[in-house]
């Protein structure tokens, strides 16, 4: 098997994770492990060409048993390739986010590294099966993350809401596994089904299942996804999660991990299962609005700055089930756009509320305040990071707003004079949406940030250099792909086109 | 000059921005330095184009997905150019007037990187040729307000009054958005250029009223957010907290006037819609009037010129609903160059008197503060209406525009005018004549030349700046046809209410201690801010707690921990059954799993 940059992404961090068994210093290899991986997300990217479906294709057969082949197989197109590098790039700036000082630093970093290896797996895996087992080795960290080296008194019951909710999460969308599998197969006739996604699409393009397997197995899939991305009303692990656990996990997870489960729904369930997604577009509709509004207001009223983050979180997952709403490949680019720049931004903001934690003690808005004339460094870090997350122009996450809803605008609908179809309602909701995400932001800046000092004392010595790295490495990568979308945008866009074919307008 | 040299107006500014933030923060001389050779170079640039009429330069494609494009294209018509002029003109004069006002600040690079992100936003808006691009300079310019209104993040009112600019325009936002999407969704396009070659091809002629309504009405929601418009005019008086120089630049001359500019800009589109024209002229009106009451009762200097200025928008943005956009931007321009020399002045002022913004407690200043005091009173006079200043020649424009039509708005102009003449003369007579009230008011001296010089180019532009032909050019054929003028009734009307407000002003104000109107309601902004905290504020407040509410206890703890018990119930069963451990979680991970499948197989 030759040296792919595929390779060289999922296997930094596992051979990272190996050497930190042999005792060799966690931060450097971490370090190495995921400055590896964004070489191998650089190189990648800078050899992909055009065109042409999942590159760097390579695998070999790994099981066949019960009518059904599983192959191990690693490629990777230009919708995966925005998800890739934001792995990439959210893994290292972890890394360099965890403090000098942690406990049990090599079990930390190696946690941080199969996170990242697990991520990363997910979204390269050419093979359903994998990619979900790939998922799964992800989740087990970020448990482990936020059980050990959680913070605050309701530690354990957090990380057991959390582990149950999801494990529920991740059985559900087994369950759609199977039955996709399932229905493939009765539709078809075949023998052996082998769950090479390419394999499976052609399959199903080939065979449609009927419209009622579509139906369930499409729903088994959105709420198994869903859950895991925190679709309302599935979403209240993540808040309390994210409250909980240390700042790297939570970078890590709600930045990158969480991604997942939007990857997915587009990447196995809009392709396989079209008129399934369909069926359900009404319903989603209904929910991504509680994501939205809902969720949008219980964020203005939160009183913790990692409650509000959390929440904030939640709520821009509404803006990218608007764009598998509308199931356009303008819309669908915007999804891969969204994802990238929401997984920077909440990471840094994570990252800044850590050290906010770190150097005054607490996270209640109401106790903080001045944080920006001690330390200017953090008060620049949070209002960047919190602009890009309410969507300004300039970086990132505003260029995939913008196409989520030029997108959903008049998706399955006439606009041409009548009565506006139903995805352009939830349209108006998500730009309403965007006043509520500046409130809460704004607010919290201020709160945190702005005017006199708070009731707390905050501790004002120099920042380290390598969180600031890490910081400003995300708003970096904020400001190239906000800056100039147009690289990232047509490799999804080309990437989707020729995944979902005909099934996408 | 070869047209690719535009993009030198954009790139210069941002990157004087980039370039101050990232590494000359510490080195507050380089980072002003840079910034004002920035803004310099870009007059230049924009007076050098526009005198060689140098080509719009090649389109580049911004963001780009299947036959989606949003490009980032230059739309260089007469009207670009005479805003472009504008904005890099004045903007110049006020960076080099921030050389002197910011001397003493420690925050001084963090200023000019503002400023200088401020200037990049503007031309961004100036010259764009689509509408996406237009909101995305649109929401720029915001940003910019919000952290220069913020600069003293530190004092909460400043904190406070950056996030209400932001929000309010955010809600005003909501509506340019959908405004946006509903041109593309209906018309297809983007461009300023093929939008209207499509309208002129008939494209809205057989279209329902409502659509294309609603359609003018979106696009409107911008500017009221931006040019704060009644009911949205709350934040530009609180915006006051930012640097003297912000308000003059962003408050007074040019980004508040960017949502005249964009009306204008699509004026083809919103002229489609009779019901819109109406709606958008007495918006302006009725904002027109009202804030030139409340400027009547203020007694911070700064906020009678801000609600001067909300009111002097008004007059432009009723101008465009009048059908006369060339008149709305000729007031624009006029106001620009007055109405910047005025808050310039007052900064001149302010500074003299170290920060003390109450016109009660000042007095005296015609003698100790000659230039300024001269040059506020060219400004003053403009903005009132005097005969032969510009002000009068773009006033009397609008209240031509509203004659014609024979708008009963005509008589609401009227009045709005003879207030400006009233404020105006208040002002003057309570800050610059009598003797002063205060000991910093009797000390005060004259600012340095570095401040005063550029208010002596204001003061030169605010009254020749009706005689520049800037008018002929924005009207283009229409004045050629027009070129006779018009009757003497508006003039003369307009002569009198000048004359009548600066007399009654005068002789109200003169020599006075306090104020002798009581008008407690207009000194209180009309409680409009007292009616949106009962309203607006405190239903956004009710909404959050209760949504938060249901989210924790109907979600999260009914819901989910419902559901947490039931399951609780069954895995004690399992427990029970299987014995304790990962055998048990594989045992339910699989009969779940299964039967699930079966439920799905059985349908």
């Amino acid at each position: 098997m030759s040296v792919s940059p595929l390779l060289v992404i999922i296997g930094a961090p596992l051979l990272g994770v190996l050497a930190l068994l042999f005792r060799v210093p966690g931060r450097l290899v971490a370090l190495g492990s995921t400055g590896l991986m964004c070489v191998g997300a650089l190189w990648a990217a800078a050899c992909m060409p055009a065109a042409g479906g999942m590159q760097y294709r390579q695998g070999f057969d790994w099981l066949e048993a019960g009518g059904i082949r599983v192959t191990m197989g690693l490629g990777v197109d230009g919708f995966s390739l925005p998800f890739v590098i934001l792995t990439c790039v959210v893994a290292l700036a972890a890394v360099l986010a965890t403090p000098r000082n942690m406990p049990r630093a090599a079990e930390f970093y190696a946690c941080l590294l199969l996170i990242a290896a697990g991520a990363a797996g997910s979204f390269l895996a050419t093979d359903l099966v994998f990619l979900y087992i790939f998922h799964e080795l992800a989740l087990v960290p970020t448990f482990l993350g936020i059980g050990i080296w959680g913070d605050g008194p309701r530690r354990v019951f957090v990380t057991f809401q959390t582990v149950v909710y999801l494990m529920a999460g991740s059985m559900v969308l087994l369950a759609g596994i199977l039955g996709l599998l399932w229905a493939l197969r009765a539709a078809s006739g075949v023998a052996v089904v082998s769950t090479d996604l390419v394999a499976l699409r052609d399959l199903a393009a080939a065979h449609a299942p009927g419209m009622a397997a579509q139906r369930w197995v499409f729903g088994f899939l959105l709420i198994g996804f869903g859950t895991l991305v925190g679709l309302f009303p599935f979403h209240t692990w993540a808040p309390r999660a994210y409250a909980v656990a240390p700042a790297p996990i939570a970078m890590l997870h709600a930045g990158v991990l969480k991604k997942f489960g939007i990857y997915g729904l587009i990447r196995v369930g809009l392709a396989v299962l079209p008129s399934g997604a369909d069926a359900w577009r009404e319903w989603l509709l209904v929910l991504l609005l509680g994501n939205i509004l809902v969720i949008g207001w219980a964020a203005v009223q939160q009183k913790q700055l990692n409650d509000m983050l959390g929440y904030s979180s939640v709520m821009h997952m509404g803006y990218l089930f608007l764009g598998v709403a509308a199931g356009t490949n303008l819309g669908l680019t915007g999804v891969a756009l969204l994802s990238v720049g929401h997984g920077l931004s909440i990471a840094g903001l994570f990252a800044v509320s850590g050290m906010v934690l770190e150097r005054s003690g607490t996270l209640a808005m109401g106790q903080l305040g001045g944080i920006a004339s001690r330390l200017p460094t953090l008060g620049f870090a949070f209002s960047v990071l919190g602009l890009a997350s309410i969507g300004l122009p300039g970086l990132a996450n505003f260029a995939g707003e913008i196409s989520i809803l030029f997108g959903s605008w008049g998706a399955h609908g006439d606009l041409s004079w009548g009565p506006m179809p139903a995805l352009s309602w939830g349209v108006v909701a998500a730009a309403f949406g965007l006043i509520l995400s500046a409130v809460y932001m704004l607010r919290a800046t201020k709160a945190v940030f702005f005017g006199p000092g708070g009731s707390v004392e905050v501790e004002a010595g120099p920042i380290p250099m390598a969180w600031r790295a890490s910081v400003f490495i995300l708003i970096g990568c904020l400001l190239v792909v906000g800056m100039a979308p147009a690289g990232l945008s047509m490799a999804a866009s080309s990437g989707l086109a020729e995944w979902l074919g005909g099934v996408a307008r | 000059m070869p047209g690719a040299l535009w993009w030198l107006l954009l790139l210069l500014p941002i990157g004087s921005a980039l370039l101050i933030t990232a590494v000359l923060r510490p080195y507050r001389v380089a980072s002003a330095a840079v910034s004002v050779f920035s803004a310099g170079a870009c007059f230049m640039l924009a007076v050098w184009g526009v005198a060689s009429g140098a080509a719009a330069p090649e389109p580049v494609a911004w963001l780009r997905a299947s036959d989606w494009v949003v490009m980032v294209a230059m739309m260089l018509d007469p009207l670009a150019e005479v805003m472009l002029l504008v904005v890099t003109g004045v903007g110049f004069v006020i960076h080099v007037f921030s050389l002197g006002y910011m001397s003493d600040d420690p925050g001084r690079s963090r200023f000019f990187g503002g400023l200088s992100l401020f200037m990049f936003s503007m031309t961004g808006i100036v010259v764009s040729g689509n509408l996406v691009m237009t909101f995305i300079f649109w929401e720029l310019v915001g940003v910019s307000s919000y952290l220069l209104i913020g600069f003293w993040f530190e004092r909460p009112s400043a904190a406070a009054a950056a996030n209400k600019a932001f929000i309010v325009n955010r809600i005003g936002d909501f509506g340019f958005l959908l405004g946006i999407l509903a041109v593309w969704g209906t018309l297809g396009d983007l461009g300023f250029g093929p939008l209207r070659a499509k309208i002129e091809a008939g494209a809205l002629d057989t279209a329902p009223w409502l659509p294309v309504f609603l359609m003018a009405l979106g696009l409107f929601c911008g500017a009221v957010g931006k040019s704060a418009q009644v009911p949205l005019h709350v934040w530009l008086p609180d915006a006051m907290e930012g640097p003297t120089p912000v308000s003059a630049l962003i408050h007074a001359a040019t980004m508040v006037a960017a949502g005249v500019y964009f009306l204008c800009r699509v004026f083809f589109l919103i002229e489609m819609s009779v019901p819109a024209l109406d709606v958008i002229a007495w918006t302006g009106g009725a904002t027109a009037l009202v804030a030139a009451l409340i400027a009547v009762r203020q007694d911070d200097i700064k906020r009678v010129l801000a609600y001067s200025t909300v009111s002097q928008l008004g007059y432009m943005v009723m101008a465009v609903g009048l059908a006369a956009p060339a008149a709305a931007m000729f007031h624009l321009c006029t106001h620009a160059f007055f109405k910047a020399l005025l808050f310039l002045a007052a900064g001149s002022v302010i500074h003299a008197l170290h920060h003390q913004q109450d016109i009660w407690k000042m007095g005296g200043l015609r003698t100790a503060m000659p230039v300024t005091f001269w040059t506020f009173a060219a400004g003053a006079l403009a903005l009132a209406g005097c005969p032969g200043l510009s002000g009068f020649f773009s006033k009397e424009a609008i209240l031509e525009a509203a004659h014609e039509t024979a708008s009963p708005l005509l008589w609401l102009g009227l009045l709005t005018a003879f207030l400006t003449a009233f404020y105006m003369s208040r002002l003057a007579m309570v800050a610059f004549f009598g003797e002063g009230r205060e000991r910093r008011a009797r000390e005060a001296k004259e600012s340095p030349a570095v401040m005063v010089v550029p208010l002596v180019v204001l003061a030169v532009l605010s009254v020749v700046g009706g005689g520049l032909g800037i008018y002929g050019v924005l009207r283009g054929e229409a004045a050629a046809a027009d070129a006779e003028g018009h009757g003497w009734l508006v003039p003369a009307l307009s002569f009198l209410v000048f004359a009548a407000g600066v007399g009654t002003g005068a002789w109200l104000y003169r020599d006075r201690e306090r104020d002798p109107l009581r008008l407690g309601a207009l000194r209180d902004k009309l409680y409009f801010d007292e009616v949106y905290g009962a309203t607006v504020v405190a239903a956004n407040g009710r909404l959050a707690q209760f949504w938060d509410w249901f989210d924790h206890f109907v979600i999260s703890s009914l819901f989910v921990r419902g559901t947490g018990l039931v399951a609780g119930g069954v895995g004690n069963a399992c427990r029970f059954l299987q014995g304790v451990g990962a055998s048990g979680y594989a045992f339910l991970f699989a009969a779940g799993a299964a039967l699930l499948l079966l439920w799905a197989a059985v349908r």
